[in-house]
């Protein structure tokens, strides 16, 4: 893993190597060009308002499609179960083209790029719970049955913990797919938002910032990754404390 | 009392498992149900349990603990926190059955094993925390799927012991299905399923 770590540093190494001496200075700024305007960029006020409103979207729709992944997922077998196949479908739309839908019907709503998002990102936390479902151990589900006829009990200490695995899994790449989808619809609705500023710097040709915000989002990305991450792996470790 | 009464079961294939099935079943009583594989001896038990559906009327009167074929201990909690599911499921105190849990360990030469998880430990071992897992709720009434299936030897007669102690001193029905010979002796009524 380590050995892997360094020919990636090494290959990123090489790249901007090629790209600072080579001659692109036509078509794009250098890398060190970029790193200036990143370490001043992450000073300024603007770049703060415009991260918190993009993070706020990202959160808000990963909470949203959370909630209704597994509300569906739960409930597929009901009359509610006709709502998913509909959601299902528009997963094969391009974030792009559902954005531009929904403002030709709702107009220029700051509230689009949520639902967007959180349109997008549902089947995958469907998918996951599904699985989950599927992969229930019935024996402990009997188990449960014999205790309690309360079926929120049996939910809570025999069946989530065996979905919350899957869901947690689901919410990983459901997040990851968040923050690309977001800044594709905050380049067509918002005037504010990571997606705004690179939408805004794409028109007036300014490519240093272009990239440098690029790079930004990249990093953002990783790192609310490795906190989903993180937060997985402390949820499944805590999730029995209340045994204690 | 465990009532009984017309009990038919039958699957899918339209096989009739259980046909006018009836039993009754005091507290204090020790009932035996013997019969081959697959005479629907699980199944019964599953009907009493409320886990198959079924024609027919059965009532328990009083709680009802069930001991497993196979254990049923939950893989991301601990042997202790697995003791203590059905407690937290029927919203018993957990602390106040602690003690209860370990003396019944103790007895079963399987303290040492109550941090652990069911992974790491035997299968002789989890079918007597299986039978913790059942008792620990002092239930009304209990009944047990080839409780001592993967038990053998000295180790056999011990448990078989206790199960019988246990159900005489706390005066708990039993409803104690096997295949294996059993002394008839230890039951007050005897179901041979055929």
């Amino acid at each position: 893993m380590k050995k892997q770590n360094i020919l990636l540093i090494f290959f990123i190494f090489v790249l901007l190597v090629i790209w600072q001496f080579g001659d692109f200075s036509f078509i794009m700024s250098t890398p060190l060009d970029i790193i200036i305007f990143i370490f001043n960029f992450l000073q300024t006020k603007m770049f703060w308002i415009n991260f918190f409103r993009t993070f706020f979207r990202v959160v808000v729709s990963c909470i949203i499609a959370l909630v209704l992944g597994i509300i569906l997922t739960l409930t597929k077998n009901t009359m509610v179960g006709f709502m998913y196949k509909f959601i299902y479908g528009t997963q094969f739309i391009s974030a792009a083209v559902l954005t531009i839908l929904f403002i030709v019907i709702f107009g220029l709503n700051p509230m689009i790029p949520i639902w967007v998002v959180t349109i997008v990102i549902i089947p995958n936390i469907y998918v996951a719970t599904e699985i989950g479902l599927k992969n229930l151990r019935t024996d402990l589900v009997e188990f449960g049955k014999v205790y309690s006829n309360n079926k929120i009990k049996l939910f809570r200490y025999i069946i989530l913990p065996q979905l919350v695995p899957y869901i947690m899994t689901g919410f990983i790449r459901a997040h990851a797919i968040a923050w690309k989808v977001i800044i594709t619809a905050e380049l067509f609705v918002v005037s504010k938002g990571l997606g705004y500023l690179l939408n805004n710097y794409f028109r007036l040709m300014q490519f240093d910032k272009l990239f440098g915000i690029t790079i930004i989002i990249v990093c953002v990305g990783l790192v609310s990754d490795s906190i989903v991450r993180k937060i997985k792996k402390v949820y499944i470790r805590d999730y029995n404390k209340e045994f204690k | 009392m465990i009532i009984i009464k017309n009990l038919n079961k039958k699957y899918k294939k339209d096989e009739l498992v259980l046909k006018d099935f009836n039993l009754n079943v005091k507290k204090n009583e020790r009932v035996l149900v013997k019969g081959n594989s697959g005479v629907g001896k699980t199944t019964l038990l599953k009907c009493i349990a409320g886990l198959e559906d079924y024609d027919g009327e059965i009532t328990v009167d009083g709680s009802l603990a069930y001991i497993f074929q196979e254990n049923r201990f939950m893989p991301w909690l601990t042997i202790k926190q697995c003791l203590m599911l059905p407690l937290k499921m029927k919203n018993m105190d957990t602390k106040q059955y602690e003690d209860s849990i370990i003396k019944m360990c103790k007895d079963l030469e399987v303290y040492e094993h109550l941090d652990k998880y069911p992974e790491e430990v035997s299968g002789g071992q989890l079918q007597r925390l299986s039978l913790v897992q059942g008792l620990v709720i002092e239930p009304d009434y209990i009944i047990m799927d080839e409780p001592l299936k993967s038990v053998e030897g000295p180790l056999y007669t011990k448990l078989y012991q206790y199960i019988l102690n246990w159900s005489k001193n706390n005066k708990v029905g039993l409803i104690y299905v096997t295949h294996e010979q059993v002394n008839e002796k230890d039951f007050d009524n005897i179901i041979n399923m055929t």
